[in-house]
């Protein structure tokens, strides 16, 4: 054990979480039609601001709602813009960065005594899940990109999505009632 | 042990039911695309979270400590599997100080390894407390979820007052028949000397006094005053209403008390308390070492108890009140219960003398004309109570707060050294 102060990594997360979230906002008040642009754009700041706030103060609900936030203005620029389909592994990127170092920078707020070389984990499983959210998006988009997923195919990866969602529900319940 | 989900979890959660169901809405493959990270991680992270198999040992450098002193705790955790995140939070009991107040949190515990932490405290007071693990949460690597082990990892400790040193102590008016340090008014075999008389048949050679016999021209012997042990009770009055008064007279009674007794013990007396109050605490008097720990750990378990039982002298078990014993009463006069049984003992013919806590220096200051009058009434009241002790040959100190204890020690000294015992 070694007394580690984090507040370094904390304030490496906090500004990492904000810029990508800051990001995500741009690019869907820039494929936004202009009509509606301040609205997005206004929705984009509060978010942001609220996830600026969230962690300055430690309140990781609010980071929560910050995100969820920043996912429904991403949909409604992607819903009503006419950007390409390219950029979604970006987005899948930045959206993981925000989430995790949003969460990171309110739980690393206080100084702890940490186990030896904490930081650099912390940060190489940051890096490493951005890097394999670039890699799922791409893989996501990758079926559709080369036309091989047509006719009943997005119907019976539906269902599979389906189905592995209700085991997921089912799992989550048992876990929540298993009491030792 | 149940699973608790955390904040990650649900911002995940809400993050893909919002991008899956624009993606549905809008039919837009992008959403599903930007969802899927996110949604694998869940699936990844519930589907391979467990509850953790984590044990834990405490073990401190001290059981009994002094007030000042550090003691360390050490925490050695083991777990069957990898342990990513651990926050622990350790007791910490009012009397004890951290030295390192920061969190044990986002520890990493790795399989079948030993992993050992180390806390240090300082004893900022007397008292028995309880050191060790006070909760801890194991998070899973993704951080979805957080498990609450319970680690029964605690040990007791006993932080024992620092008593003064006390040099003049005072001595009792009969002592015991045991070998001891106090000079007993009787004569018999020691070195003090008490008198010089005429020689009568079957005195000892060796207790002539030469001098005296070339003087006077026919023989003297020496007398001595043997040396004596005594057996001393402590009367700690634990009655009372703590509110108001905080913890400042009983810790003065405590410390008071603690030198009070070592100061005894080192000259080989026997010392006994009696924790007269609420509850009724006893230790017979014994001699030794080993005695001043039992009379400290009795004293560090005193408590001012709120009661309205009526309890008399007769409450008291005889054999912790032995005959010839001088009772040392630290109260602070107030209780009519403790000043009818110190009288009561006192008219049983106990040695009996009093160290009256100033109760004064605890209270906040009167507030109006009522509060100084009804002051002046208890004043009065207990300065009758004072009167009536005087009367019948008890010494009352008074000991304020300030002063050291050895100081009303010296006066009590003082205060007893031309009294005697009336004969009755």
């Amino acid at each position: 054990m070694v007394a580690g102060r984090v507040s370094l990594a904390v304030a490496l997360f906090g500004p990492a979480a904000v810029a990508a979230a800051a990001a995500l906002s741009a690019q869907a008040v820039w494929e936004t039609p202009s009509d509606i642009r301040t609205w997005v754009a206004s929705a984009g700041a509060a978010a942001c601001l609220l996830l600026a706030a969230g962690i300055a103060a430690g309140v990781e609900r609010a980071v929560v709602w910050a995100l969820v936030a920043v996912c429904g203005i991403v949909a409604t620029g992607t819903g009503l813009g006419h950007a390409g389909i390219g950029l979604a592994p970006l987005d899948a990127a930045a959206l993981v960065l925000a989430w995790d170092a949003g969460h990171a920078a309110v739980e690393l707020r206080e100084p702890a005594l940490t186990s030896r070389g904490f930081a650099i984990r912390r940060g190489a499983w940051s890096a490493a899940l951005v890097a394999g959210a670039l890699l799922v998006g791409w893989l996501a988009l990758l079926p559709g990109l080369t036309g091989a997923l047509s006719g009943a195919a997005p119907t019976l990866v539906g269902v599979l999505a389906t189905l592995v969602a209700l085991l997921l529900a089912v799992q989550l319940a048992r876990r929540g009632h298993r009491v030792s | 042990m149940s699973a608790l989900p955390s904040p990650r979890l649900r911002s995940a959660v809400f993050a893909c039911a919002v991008l899956l169901l624009s993606a549905l809405g809008l039919r837009r493959p992008e959403l599903v695309a930007m969802a899927a990270p996110l949604g694998l991680l869940l699936i990844l992270g519930i589907s391979r979270t467990s509850a953790p198999e984590l044990s834990a040992s405490a073990e401190l450098s001290d059981l009994r400590a002094v007030e000042t002193d550090e003691v360390e705790l050490t925490l050695t955790l083991e777990s069957r599997f990898r342990i990513a995140q651990l926050d622990l939070r350790t007791l910490l009991p009012p009397g004890m100080e951290p030295l390192d107040d920061r969190p044990l949190s986002r520890m990493a515990v790795e399989a079948d390894v030993p992993c050992v932490v180390r806390r240090r405290y300082r004893c900022s007071r007397w008292g028995g407390y309880v050191l060790g693990v006070e909760n801890a949460v194991v998070r899973d690597r993704a951080g979805l979820f957080a498990y609450r082990p319970s680690l029964p990892a605690r040990l007791p400790l006993r932080v024992y007052p620092a008593a003064d040193r006390i040099r003049a102590r005072p001595s009792p008016r009969r002592t015991q028949l045991s070998v001891g340090s106090d000079v007993a008014r009787t004569k018999g075999d020691g070195i003090e000397r008490a008198e010089v008389r005429p020689f009568v048949p079957g005195d000892r050679v060796r207790s002539m006094n030469w001098r005296t016999t070339a003087r006077r021209g026919s023989p003297y012997v020496n007398e001595h005053h043997p040396e004596r042990n005594a057996d001393v009770v402590l009367f700690i009055d634990s009655f009372g209403d703590d509110q108001g008064w905080g913890p400042d007279p009983l810790d003065q009674v405590v410390h008071g008390a603690a030198a009070i007794a070592h100061a005894y013990l080192e000259r080989r007396d026997r010392v006994g308390v009696v924790g007269f109050g609420g509850v009724l605490r006893w230790v017979l008097p014994a001699a030794g070492r080993v005695q001043e720990h039992r009379i400290i750990d009795s004293l560090i378990d005193t408590r001012i108890v709120a009661s309205v039982a009526w309890r008399d002298v007769d409450v008291i078990p005889s054999r912790t009140l032995p005959p010839r014993a001088l009772v040392l009463a630290l109260t602070p006069l107030i209780d009519t219960r403790t000043v009818a049984a110190l009288a009561n003992l006192r008219a049983r013919g106990f040695d009996l003398a009093v160290i009256e806590i100033a109760p004064e220096p605890h209270l906040p200051p009167p507030d109006d004309d009522i509060d100084r009058l009804a002051r002046r009434f208890w004043a009065l009241r207990r300065e009758q109570v004072r009167a009536h002790y005087a009367a019948v040959g008890v010494q009352v100190v008074e000991w304020r707060r300030e002063q050291p204890v050895e100081a009303v020690l010296a006066h009590l000294r003082e205060a007893r050294r031309w009294s005697r015992v009336a004969s009755r």
